[in-house]
């Protein structure tokens, strides 16, 4: 992927605001950006779900379908999760195959998904050994600024709390709810120097010297954590950002309504 | 305010009323029979003259002009650095073009990856082999400050008729502000001012194309930061707009002139805003209004109701304080040599 | 293009089609620019139960170089499905059909374009099919259109686009996802309606050359309503109350 071009007065600008708890946006460290959702725009998906935050735009579409199951789970459902990093969506996104961060995002996504639990997969079976219930998760950014993870990973979990498995479609019975329980939400952290700062934008990200996701359930555990980017992270660190991005989790949780 | 769409064009609209002969502009083609837009525009007629102020549009630098422009080096060679202008078209910066003597293979020494540089553009070859340079007073690399990114084709709009807009921003917000013709503004000032001052310039992006922008970004500003410093004087609309009543009315006379045998032209008097003496920007002098007998048959790229002649352009030098006036380097945007004359479609 | 559905009446008695329509009647179609902030130009456009998007960028550097003309701009159109765009989901990544069609709508905007204005350039324009039902093409080449032009790209005019097709026996216009499933012919065609000039035309099925004339005379009608359209959405972006 080639990179944003980032002036080095800018790059210090950001790092000179930091120490200042201060922002580029306006925003405190801690301090997401607006989100607003919208649930099933696309009636060709099973489920779906649009999740901007500010200028971040993603659309999750979850498709389901029948195929076999896994040798050693022949009675349990099939997950699996797609990212494109389209250049429709950024400039310097490059066509082609998906390269590993748009894999890294959605590995990470789906991660969240499948250690929360979230689907039912022991209730996704129709013929044991033979057919099961298979749920994609697609990821689709529409305008990229930043954070991808976490909007995609709210978008994905927003998708598949109102998802219909489409067995008419199939003639295997009559259409039901996606069996889902404990929505978690994801968390983007990167460090800028000399602080750390929640739900980056782009330039943030570019000129961020490490980046962190974390993964809450609806009790506060985590369920998947990931560092990107080189640079590291003290321990401190890592404990405060994992208290401050509970907050944030939990913050989201009431906004969208994923409390049970 | 809202604005009537009527004057918004759009690719193929039809400029000129049936029949009636007019010269291709800005943002227009000859297409054997009329003259047609090629871009979502602003009308803005000028005598026989169709031009139009482009919605949109990257920045391309032209010939001749020499913008002041914003660029970031994004490679460094043995002799020369390459810069990005914000441009579908990288630019090339030598070192015969600097100011300092820079031996083979020390350019690393001078300029590095990531550096910004205020430059002009010294020569846009054939093929847009685009060349900057920094010889001149006042262009130097920037150490400091934020780099604000707008649309070109707004730019105008930003710096005002006669720098109204950008001295009233400077004004209220006490920020430093370069403005580079590339859609690239320097800013350097309080953090909670330079956050208004984004949100005025998003407002004038997604304002330009309404008349009494001014007005209402000064209510804007005022708004958020209350009075402006200094012995900055207040926008007034309507001295303005009898200065535009001024303006419009000597074009008219020379349109009209022009076409009257050549004894009855009575030359006009140097148009003076002899009752505002704002400090347009930090230069000392107003600048001047050319006398209306030299004056080719300017078209200017703005509304008629808040023209930009001359992009007033602001340097600051090393020490924060303002570099040389360059105003007299200043064209007219003579329109003359843009004029496309029956032009080919495809 | 099958055969089949032979318990459907395409159209009945009253000359209404499934949906409702008139033979030559469109689809409800909104169009609004902008969507894609990142992009130099954006739209949406919803026409039936289609959903697409499209955003350009450029004029900007072409990469590879060898790729570059030296007295001109390219103009390469990208149409891509989003995997949950239809009814059974697409797996990402451009196919056959994806390709083929990315290269039609790359022919047929370059044609009204000024590429000469920017030698060694490319204007990239990404068509994203979100939601399919029939006619994705057109709405594509009409919404990428609407794109280029929010770009500031120079442009001769703009390009309409809208199919015909043959359900049933009867030429009727801008097929639903069902006439479309089971119709005998499908003309999709662009077309500069200030000009009359045909940019983009495909046809498949079977239809006699009679058939064909009508169906033009059909396009032809709606594309002017579709053109007014457009020029409506590109107004309606300047013409907003000020903040």
């Amino acid at each position: 992927m080639r990179q944003e071009v980032i002036a080095d007065i800018e790059r210090d600008y950001i790092y000179n605001l930091v120490k200042q708890g201060k922002r580029a946006d306006g925003r405190g460290l801690d301090e997401n950006r607006e989100i607003s959702y919208e649930i099933n725009p696309i009636t060709s998906a099973d489920g779906s779900a649009r999740v901007k935050m500010g200028n971040a735009d993603v659309i999750v579409g979850v498709k389901i379908g029948i195929g076999s199951p896994f040798n050693d789970r022949p009675a349990m459902g099939v997950m699996m999760t797609v990212a494109e990093l389209r250049p429709f969506a950024y400039e310097y996104f490059e066509t082609g195959p998906p390269r590993p961060p748009a894999i890294e995002i959605a590995r990470v996504v789906d991660r969240g998904i499948r250690e929360a639990g979230t689907i039912d997969i022991s209730k996704l079976c129709i013929e044991e050994g033979e057919k099961v219930w298979m749920v994609f998760i697609d990821i689709h950014a529409i305008n990229f600024d930043g954070n991808l993870i976490a909007a995609a990973g709210l978008a994905g979990t927003l998708a598949l709390k109102n998802a219909t498995v489409p067995a008419e479609q199939y003639d295997v019975g009559e259409n039901f709810p996606l069996p889902v329980v404990n929505y978690p939400i994801p968390v983007t952290s990167v460090k800028l120097r000399h602080g750390i700062v929640v739900d980056p934008t782009a330039v943030e990200e570019v000129v961020a010297d490490a980046r962190i996701t974390t993964t809450f359930d609806e009790n506060g555990d985590l369920r998947a954590m990931q560092k990107g980017h080189g640079g590291s992270f003290t321990r401190q660190e890592l404990t405060q950002i994992i208290e401050t991005n509970a907050k944030v989790s939990n913050n989201i949780r009431d906004l969208v309504g994923l409390k049970q | 305010m809202s604005r009537s769409n009527k004057d918004i064009t759009v690719p193929g609209t039809i400029m000129n009323p049936p029949g009636e002969k007019m010269q291709a502009g800005n943002g227009t083609f000859w297409n054997g029979q009329d003259v047609v837009a090629n871009i979502v525009g602003l009308r803005n007629q000028r005598g026989a003259y169709m031009n139009l102020i482009p919605m949109g549009g990257r920045y391309v630098p032209q010939p001749r002009k020499n913008d002041l422009i914003i660029g970031i080096i994004t490679d460094t060679a043995p002799s020369y650095w390459t810069v990005d202008i914000n441009s579908p078209y990288t630019a090339m910066l030598h070192v015969n073009d600097c100011p300092w003597k820079v031996d083979f293979g020390e350019t690393v020494r001078y300029l590095n990856n990531g550096d910004v540089i205020i430059a002009k553009i010294s020569e846009v070859g054939e093929l847009r082999k685009v060349y900057v340079s920094l010889k001149e007073k006042g262009l130097r690399r920037l150490e400091s400050g934020h780099i604000i990114t707008m649309s070109p084709s707004k730019v105008p709009r930003v710096i005002g008729k006669k720098g109204s807009m950008l001295s009233m921003l400077k004004a209220y917000t006490n920020c430093r502000i370069f403005v580079g013709q590339n859609g690239r503004l320097w800013v350097d000032g309080k953090h909670e001012n330079i956050l208004v001052l984004e949100e005025a310039v998003n407002r004038i992006e997604a304002m330009s194309h309404m008349p009494g922008l001014t007005t209402e970004i000064e209510a804007f500003l005022k708004s958020r930061l209350g009075e402006p410093s200094g012995d900055y004087r207040e926008h007034d609309d309507r001295r303005g707009d009898r200065r535009d009543d001024r303006r419009d009315r000597r074009d008219d006379r020379r349109d009209r002139r022009d076409e009257r045998p050549r004894e009855e032209a009575k030359p006009e008097p140097v148009e003076e805003p002899k009752e505002e003496p704002v400090e347009e920007t930090d230069e000392p002098a107003p600048v001047e209004e050319p006398a209306a007998e030299t004056v080719e048959d300017t078209v200017e790229e703005a509304p008629a109701e808040e023209t930009t002649e001359e992009p007033v352009i602001s340097i600051v030098g090393a020490d924060g304080e303002p570099a040389d006036d360059i105003s007299e380097d200043i064209k007219e945007e003579s329109e003359v040599k843009e004029v496309i004359f029956e032009e080919e479609g495809d | 293009m099958g055969g089949g559905g032979e318990d459907l009446t395409f159209i009945d008695d009253e000359g209404k089609r499934l949906d409702g329509r008139k033979p030559n009647e469109l689809r409800p179609i909104k169009m609004k620019l902008g969507g894609v902030p990142n992009a130099d130009g954006s739209a949406l456009v919803e026409w039936g139960d289609n959903k697409v998007m499209a955003a350009c960028y450029g004029p900007r550097e072409l990469h590879p170089k060898h790729k570059q003309h030296p007295m001109r701009a390219l103009v390469q159109v990208t149409y891509n499905m989003a995997p949950f765009s239809v009814s059974d989901r697409k797996r990402p990544g451009p196919d056959r059909r994806s390709q083929e069609i990315s290269k039609v709508l790359s022919e047929a905007l370059t044609h009204v374009t000024f590429v000469e204005q920017f030698p060694k350039a490319t204007i990239d324009v990404y068509v994203e099919i979100l939601q399919a039902s029939a006619g994705t093409r057109c709405v594509g080449l009409t919404a990428a259109s609407l794109a280029m032009a929010d770009a500031g790209i120079p442009m001769r005019d703009i390009v309409t686009s809208v199919a015909a097709g043959k359900v049933g026996g009867e030429i009727v216009l801008d097929l639903s996802k069902e006439e479309d499933n089971f119709g005998e012919a499908d003309l999709p065609i662009g077309m500069v309606v200030n000009s009359g000039e045909v940019v983009l035309l495909q046809m498949d099925g079977h239809m006699t050359t009679a058939e064909f004339e009508k169906a033009m005379g059909l396009i032809e009608d709606a594309a002017k309503e579709i053109y007014g359209m457009q020029v409506d959405a590109i107004k309606a972006k300047y013409s907003e109350v000020g903040a």
